[in-house]
């Protein structure tokens, strides 16, 4: 037998030894594969649906009651702001704001429940400003400090002493500011902008002045008061309640008198005492000796 | 769809998405690339992951094919690089691998017991012997049997030289005619 012979009988009973094939699952799975058998689409579905939704959803957050309420609802920070036209009593003083009262299921829930729930609110919101006003004031102080300590050393100086009673008075009007009325408001803390800028413009010129002769002093003061005017503005920007403070300083004088002579026309002499010694300490530049004097007449014309 | 077209027109038939070209081949080359992963890997669910791995990968890679190599070279290098790479995940080495035998010897045309008996006995000495060859051999053997491939595009898929795959394939032959007792 030649080989091809061979091979041929070989290749034979190989050919009928093994005719196995593949499972129908994988054939199912591979066509499907060829053809692609995927779920038409129309492609502008995708789009259409997209906006659909996003204007379902808009219209649903616009009717929901959740919405409407935190846009009624007053934003914590009303208890921290400034009325100046209310005078500084009332700055302590947290405006109570009315709370939507939820509907009891009975009569004498009805009476109690609301309002405990909105005293034990107001008692968790008082703690947390409390506390938070404490730390800060602590941080205020500490900047102030440093910032008065600064500020003797320039005080020396005739030529800028104009300058310097502004924001000597405006620093301190700051910190007393800051340590009972503007606990809260971070547009007069001691690390705003405005005063940064002006410290440093103040420093640098008394430092050039003290480092080169006398005759030379005018020249830099008058650049210096030319930094001061630029400062002065740049905090009228970033901190004007300051200077609109100094501005109606007589009005809130006369705020402040009209207060007493209630109180006194009251007889709460107590409280007039108080509220007094309150705005001395606060405001020790001011002229209080008169209140101080109508004070006491009031107490000895007292019965 | 022409029945008479060539693999290869098939093959680019299918990549311009023609699918009944690809119908076409599938049903041309289901067996015999199933029964060489079979063979080559001897266990029947890897051997069909790796059949439909093989096609998904000939869907895919459709656009890439060229005419430069025959339809069988190229498809028959895919399936050994997907063996030898189930060989290298698996930690196993081509020497472990033993042949697949199968028990189920079909007797469709034999009619009398005795031939019936013959050729039982021959089919059995076949797989004794193709326990005997080398993997090498017995790929060139099957690639030759199964696909009916010229020595050039064997020697392609394999990455050897036509001499290589021709000695191979004359060795396997010997060897099994010695095991069979043909003279």
């Amino acid at each position: 037998m030649t080989d091809n012979q061979d091979e041929k009988i070989i290749s034979n009973l190989y050919q009928d030894m093994d005719k196995t094939m593949p499972p129908k699952e994988s054939d199912v799975f591979i066509l499907n594969a060829a053809h692609k058998k995927t779920p038409y689409r129309f492609a502008w579905l995708y789009p259409t649906s997209a906006a659909a939704t996003l204007l379902l959803t808009f219209v649903l957050m616009l009717d929901s009651p959740e919405y409407t309420d935190q846009q009624m609802k007053p934003s914590p920070d009303i208890y921290l702001k400034v009325d100046n036209e209310h005078g500084l009593e009332e700055l302590n003083e947290p405006m109570v704001t009315e709370q939507p009262v939820k509907p009891a299921k009975s009569p004498a829930a009805a009476i109690t429940a609301p309002v405990t729930e909105n005293k034990k609110n107001q008692q968790a919101m008082d703690k947390a400003i409390l506390s938070e006003v404490q730390s800060e004031q602590k941080e205020i102080v500490e900047a102030s400090d440093d910032l008065d300590h600064r500020n003797d050393s320039f005080m020396e100086t005739e030529e800028i002493s104009k300058y310097s009673e502004i924001t000597v008075t405006g620093h301190r009007m700051k910190r007393e500011k800051t340590l009972t009325e503007f606990e809260s408001d971070n547009n007069l803390s001691a690390t705003h902008p405005g005063s940064d800028h002006i410290r440093n413009t103040h420093i640098d010129a008394l430092d050039q002045a003290a480092k080169k002769p006398k005759q030379k002093n005018k020249n830099i003061l008058k650049k210096s008061s030319v930094h001061m005017k630029r400062a002065l503005k740049i905090q009228n920007h970033w901190a004007p309640d300051v200077f609109a403070f100094k501005e109606t300083k007589e009005a809130f004088y006369k705020k402040a008198t009209i207060k007493i002579q209630k109180l006194l026309k009251n007889k709460q002499y107590w409280e007039a005492e108080r509220y007094l010694s309150q705005l001395r300490t606060q405001y020790p530049l001011q002229d209080w000796r008169q209140l101080q004097k109508k004070l006491i007449q009031a107490r000895h014309e007292q019965p | 769809m022409d029945f008479q077209l060539t693999d290869e027109q098939l093959m680019l038939n299918y990549a311009a998405n023609d699918e009944q070209a690809f119908d076409v081949l599938y049903q041309r080359h289901k067996g015999p690339v199933y029964r060489y992963l079979l063979k080559s890997c001897n266990q029947s669910t890897i051997a069909q992951d790796l059949f439909q791995e093989l096609w998904i990968k000939l869907i895919n890679n459709k656009e890439k094919y060229c005419t430069e190599y025959a339809f069988t070279t190229w498809f028959y290098t895919m399936a050994r690089n997907l063996l030898i790479d189930w060989y290298r995940k698996s930690g196993k080495q081509i020497k472990d691998h033993q042949p697949y035998i199968n028990d189920e010897i079909p007797d469709n045309n034999l009619k009398e017991p005795e031939s019936v008996f013959e050729k039982r006995a021959m089919l059995h000495q076949l797989q004794q012997a193709l326990e005997v060859i080398t993997f090498e051999q017995r790929e060139v053997f099957i690639l030759r049997q199964e696909s009916n491939m010229p020595f050039n595009d064997i020697a392609k898929v394999m990455s050897c030289t036509t001499e290589a795959a021709k000695s191979r394939y004359r060795y396997a032959i010997e060897k099994i005619k010695n095991a069979l007792g043909v003279q």
